[in-house]
């Protein structure tokens, strides 16, 4: 979740992340509680919320993925998925993932929190949708099943 | 890919004592994320639906490489092919529900030193999995994940 003090991808300075995990380097995933999400492909919606969930301020992106220097931060977000095109079937054989999918729009109101520092951002129905999917996915091992 | 990198003076997450999470749940689940998972495995316990999973699911195999650094992801766009959209799971043995999104905006910071406030622009690259995985210990679990 990144913020930027001029147009988006210019002079950023707040890139909230979890990190990228040590041994695998599974990236910026965390787990969270089964009743943040909710779900529903054919209905065409999805939603994820957390509530002061705990991150890093890498403050831009080129230290976030060196896993450079960071702040405790955390963030609390309310987001929503809402489809804009029927479902489709993908089957990716280069990348190995296949499922049914919609593109969708996303609005999202959140926040941060860093030391001496709080975000709020403006209402959800200004978020801008740049793109978004929600689906049913299998890769790896489930690819073939 | 670069295995090799390394965090500088602090921790992650979770390597913390878990001091400031907690969630919003949600009670409009119906025909949701739990009864949806609980009919894929139905041998899973409750718990390890309701809970936060413990163990951690690996990365998929491949991704892009911003600044010339290799992750083990990809954006939702510029679209790769050959599918119509790129892979939305940052995790790998995966079979359950994904959601992935790119949306700007803009918001209000507060200097809470000073007290000033400044607009701020942002992107969020936000997104979820929810479903069946190999975890790190090479065990099937049901967990749910957020790409922040």
């Amino acid at each position: 979740m990144d913020l930027f003090n001029g147009a988006v991808g210019t002079n950023q300075v707040h890139d909230f992340n979890p990190g990228i995990r040590d041994n695998s380097h599974l990236f910026w995933t965390q787990p969270i509680a089964g009743d943040a999400v909710t779900f529903n492909l054919e209905q065409g919606n999805a939603t994820l919320a957390a509530d002061d969930l705990d991150e890093e301020d890498y403050h831009n992106l080129h230290n976030a993925l060196l896993d450079g220097p960071s702040d405790p931060a955390s963030v609390t977000f309310d987001m929503r998925w809402a489809a804009i095109a029927d479902p489709m079937n993908v089957t990716d054989p280069v990348h190995r993932f296949t499922g049914r999918f919609r593109l969708a729009s996303v609005q999202i109101e959140w926040s941060a929190d860093a030391p001496g520092f709080h975000f709020v951002s403006d209402p959800a129905s200004t978020t801008n949708n740049v793109r978004s999917v929600i689906g049913r996915e299998r890769n790896g091992v489930f690819f073939e099943d | 890919m670069d295995l090799n990198r390394s965090h500088h003076g602090h921790t992650h997450f979770w390597m913390r004592p878990v001091t400031r999470r907690s969630f919003i749940g949600s009670a409009a689940l119906a025909g949701g994320a739990a009864a949806t998972a609980g009919a894929w495995l139905p041998q899973l316990a409750r718990a390890d639906i309701d809970g936060v999973a413990t163990v951690f699911p690996e990365p998929i195999p491949s991704g892009v490489a911003p600044f010339g650094i290799p992750i083990h992801h990809f954006p939702p766009v510029p679209v790769l092919g050959p599918s119509p959209i790129n892979e939305p799971s940052q995790i790998t043995d995966f079979n359950g529900m994904v959601g992935v999104c790119r949306v700007t905006g803009a918001g209000t910071a507060t200097d809470e030193a000073t007290g000033g406030t400044s607009r701020l622009n942002f992107q969020v690259d936000n997104g979820f999995m929810d479903g069946l995985y190999v975890g790190e210990d090479g065990q099937t679990h049901h967990g749910t994940f957020a790409f922040i």
